[in-house]
């Protein structure tokens, strides 16, 4: 018995990372390379799943096919964003948090206003449930924890790999340094929204199968964006993968052990310690 | 007979130069006031937006139905919405808005306790009328402290009731229950009343669960609780995305036995977020729109429902009731006064809501006997189809 | 005139940087602007590399209008600016910064060839390619920061203070590097503090102070000024 809570407990904890990843990627992606803290990168991220929603429900085309057009339909979103609302204060640092929260409430009130507030639930991508000697698992969590894998996969030899992935690191690294080389930073910083941006739709669209949606479901996925990139350390992608399985841990662990609005508490606790343990985050660089 | 006459004349004399003087008065109604506080953004929204819609239908009806009349003089009701933002400084901003930039003296809304509470710091003190909708079961949201609150109608403590109730009538197989709270300050005292009920019912309590308000994935909480080994599952509390992931996750994960939440919910909701395959074995409190079993008044809001936004959903229901009871506690009291009303409300035994005939009680329970009780609906949800149950009496003494 | 400045001005604000600089750079020449801290130096290649925005006066690089184009616009007409502090990227090893510096280029064959021939110039960099350049010493560093400048087949160099933080050994090295460099038909604008580096290589030079031009001329005339000798050679 204990054995099976804890087989569960596993795969619970690589869904919910593969989502809180998902969505951080992105975020940390901006954050680098842009140098922006995109506040609205979790309402683009239900921005996501309502588009996915609209176009396999309403529409009534091919789930798959939903995903795929939501995930490029939010990457233009973001090529659009990135040009209209970031380019132009990418230098203000106290512009972009009023731009980008502005955002939220423009994308919120969009979404609420045209599908409106009753709440919807993508249907199941993978239905039906896999049993494995006394561990059920939803097809959803491990279509999930699949597509999150192959997706940080892809980003990450893409990053690695591929000239536009060196320049995208180069550019966060130096990024006058990295104009000077000839890099087109403005190409590179659409690129780079349009990445995260879709990333977040993918992970919006997965969440809206597994739970539901709501115009306001972003609002604490942004709590835990952030908290895994000051976790993983400012700078650090990779830190990013880890910082969202411990966060991932954190929250479908400790429910276990402590019950109730003390989970969240513990977690922050755990995290501000190793915050204090080590401030430039897990994998941040010492400047 | 002549100083009878003569006073006759001098009466018909004033009469008439009262209506003379004062022509408007006759002619147009005098408008009442009445704030109404909901999330139409943020937390709670996609429920209240409904309830708020419910609201804005029962001003309406009152309005076509010739007002309010009080001591012989019309009255328009005039709803007042502020939006409360999913916050407790949003209500707090909202209240202190209606209280004294619209100088309102009765008002209804308010769902979500720390939304009750916060709102209630402003409004209590201020001896505004609250109509207030739901309640979790905390003293310090509704009691004996705050005189001028009314409970318009059942709520977590009697779903609770009429729920183990109907557990008992429809699996009495069942031997042991566990029970899943959210974390928003009700779980000890919840805890002591479900228990007490349980136990006095000859059930078992497996474990009780409780939730952070801020989960994203209700897994964790789900393992825990099956691992208890649980024959039934209650709700105490939930809005549809919570309960309705819950339901989903827990069929997922192999739980065959029946489910149910013990508080006012939209069953299609929650079918809509927990999937057909999940649904099943499940009830909850909801009136069932398309049931020949419905109210007279219920089949009434339906129609002007449809009409006015296409579709109708239980929530509107439960969002015109505060009005409809108010109408009546008004023209009861012939005051529109907040004092006189909470008297004159505190008062009667009887009141009529849109769910049927209501009981005033609550003083054992909560310290104060400004509850409505009135006759709660079950809705089940069996192989993906929702299904109508019945009414259960309940009462809170 | 390979490179043509006329009365260049940059503001920040109200503050001027920068006021009516004139100045060239002949095809094949290393030319060179000494000048204090702050006398807006700096600020030039700024401006020459698309950074910095000028507020008034015109930039010519062969003979096109260069003011406004984006930074790598510039970069492909091949006029390459080594930033002070190098700015390399410290994360990225030595091949990877080398790369970036061909971030524009197209002709594979011509980079491996390039990649080479950076290679045979700075030894040293072959041995630590697959080392990060921020474990670089400031001397290694310095070489990277030129090899990576000629990836991106410069026809005239900026070197912004190239020899700050640099050891004695290591500066008279930088001396026949940039010597070696010129050989191979790119011309030089150098800015340095170091004044004996700057006479050394230059063939021409200008003197900056608050933001003008004070001096300009040969070299020749340059080492018999009194000027430079009193501000610069402490004589």
């Amino acid at each position: 018995m204990i054995s099976d809570v804890a087989a569960q407990t596993v795969v619970n904890v690589l869904m919910l990372s593969s989502i809180y990843i998902l969505v951080a990627l992105g975020f940390a992606l901006l954050l680098t390379v842009l140098g922006i803290l995109n506040f609205a990168h979790a309402a683009i991220y239900m921005v996501g799943g309502y588009i996915c929603y609209q176009l396999a429900v309403v529409v009534g085309i091919n789930q798959w096919a939903s995903l795929l057009i939501s995930m490029i339909a939010v990457g233009l979103l973001g090529l659009f964003l990135e040009r209209v609302f970031f380019r132009p204060f990418l230098k203000d640092m106290n512009r972009i948090v009023v731009v980008t929260l502005a955002l939220i409430i423009i994308l919120q009130a969009t979404i609420n206003v045209t599908v409106g507030s009753y709440i919807r639930r993508i249907p199941s991508f993978v239905p039906g449930v896999l049993r494995f000697s006394g561990v059920s698992v939803s097809g959803d969590r491990l279509a999930t924890f699949v597509i999150g894998g192959v997706l940080l996969l892809a980003v990450i030899l893409f990053i690695r790999k591929t000239k536009t992935g060196l320049q995208m690191l180069a550019i966060s690294q130096d990024s006058d340094g990295a104009a000077l080389q000839g890099i087109k930073t403005h190409r590179i910083f659409a690129v780079t929204t349009a990445i995260g941006c879709a990333l977040a739709a993918v992970a919006g669209s997965l969440m809206g199968a597994i739970l539901s949606l709501s115009p306001f479901m972003g609002d604490i996925m942004l709590v835990k964006a952030i908290e895994i990139v000051i976790l993983a350390g400012i700078g650090s992608i990779g830190g990013v993968l880890i910082g969202g399985l411990i966060l991932g841990a954190l929250d479908a662990t400790l429910p276990l052990f402590i019950s109730g609005s003390a989970t969240d508490l513990t977690g922050l606790c755990i995290i501000i310690i190793l915050l204090l343990i080590r401030p430039q985050g897990l994998f941040g660089r010492e400047v | 007979m002549k100083p009878r006459g003569i006073f006759a004349i001098v009466v018909c004399l004033f009469g008439a130069l009262a209506l003379l003087t004062q022509p408007c008065l006759a002619g147009e109604p005098k408008t009442l006031k009445v704030g109404g506080l909901f999330c139409l953004t943020g937390f709670g929204s996609s429920a209240e937006t409904y309830i708020a819609q419910g609201a804005k239908l029962s001003e309406e009806w009152i309005n076509e139905k010739g007002g309010l009349t009080i001591k012989g003089e019309k009255y328009k009701v005039e709803l007042v919405m502020e939006d409360m933002k999913g916050t407790a400084d949003g209500a707090v901003a909202a209240a202190t808005k209606l209280v004294y930039d619209h100088k309102v003296k009765i008002v209804i809304g308010t769902v979500v306790p720390f939304m009750v509470q916060a709102a209630g710091s402003v409004l209590e003190p201020a001896k505004v009328l609250r109509l207030v909708l739901y309640n979790c079961g905390m003293p310090s949201e509704y009691g004996p402290q705050t005189p001028y609150m009314f409970l318009t109608y059942d709520s977590t403590i009697e779903g609770m009731r009429a729920a183990l109730d109907y557990l008992k009538e429809a699996y009495p197989k069942v031997k042991n229950v566990a029970y899943i709270i959210p974390d928003d300050g009700s779980v000890p005292y919840l805890d002591k009343l479900f228990r007490e009920k349980a136990t006095s019912m000859g059930y078992e309590v497996a474990t009780v669960g409780k939730w952070a308000m801020t989960t994203q994935d209700f897994s964790p909480i789900i393992t825990k609780v099956l691992a208890s080994k649980p024959e039934a599952i209650a709700f105490a509390n939930g809005w549809p995305q919570a309960t309705g992931s819950m339901l989903k996750i827990i069929r997922d994960m192999g739980f065959k036995g029946p489910v149910f939440g013990c508080n006012y919910d939209d069953a299609y909701q929650i079918m809509e977020i927990a999937g057909k395959e999940a649904s099943t074995d499940f009830f909850i409190h909801q009136i069932d729109l398309d049931s020949p079993d419905m109210t007279p008044m219920i089949k009434e809001i339906k129609k002007r429902a449809e009409a006015k936004y296409g579709k109708a959903y239980g929530m509107h229901i439960w969002g015109f009731n505060p009005l409809y009871e108010l109408k009546q506690v008004i023209e009861a009291a012939q005051s529109t006064d907040s004092t006189v009303l909470k008297d004159t409300w505190g008062k009667m035994k009887t009141i009529d809501t849109v769910y049927g005939p209501g009981r005033m009680g609550g003083l054992k329970t909560y310290g104060i006997n400004h509850t409505v009780c009135a006759p709660c609906p079950i809705v089940a949800l069996m192989a993906g189809k929702v299904k109508w149950v019945k009414w259960v009496d309940v009462y809170s003494p | 005139m390979l490179l043509r400045v006329k009365d260049l001005s940059v503001y920040y604000g109200k503050a001027m940087a920068l006021e009516n600089v004139s100045l060239e750079v002949a095809q094949g020449a290393v030319v060179t602007i000494i000048g204090a801290n702050g006398a807006g130096k700096s600020t030039i290649l700024k401006v020459l590399s698309g950074l910095w925005p000028s507020t008034s006066g015109e930039v010519y690089f062969d003979n096109k209008k260069i003011e406004g184009m984006e930074p790598y616009e510039i970069v492909s007409l091949g006029l390459v600016h080594i930033p002070e502090g190098r700015r390399l990227f410290p994360y990225l090893n030595v091949l990877e910064n080398l790369k970036l510096g061909a971030s524009l280029r197209k002709d594979k064959e011509g980079i491996k060839q390039d990649l080479e021939g950076v290679f045979t110039h700075f030894p040293i960099l072959r041995d630590r390619r697959k080392q990060k350049a921020g474990s670089l010493s400031g001397g290694e560093q310095m070489m990277l920061a030129i090899a990576r400048g000629l990836m991106s087949k410069p026809r005239l160099l900026l070197m912004d203070e190239p020899t700050l933080g640099l050891a004695p050994v290591m500066v008279v090295e930088l001396v026949s590097v940039i010597q070696a460099i010129n050989k191979t038909g790119v011309s030089v604008l150098l800015v340095e503090q170091n004044v004996f580096l700057a006479l050394q290589v230059a063939h021409r030079g200008y003197v900056l102070e608050v933001g003008k031009v004070i001096l300009e001329g040969n070299i020749d005339q340059f080492r018999d000024s009194d000027l430079v000798k009193r501000a610069y050679l402490g004589e």
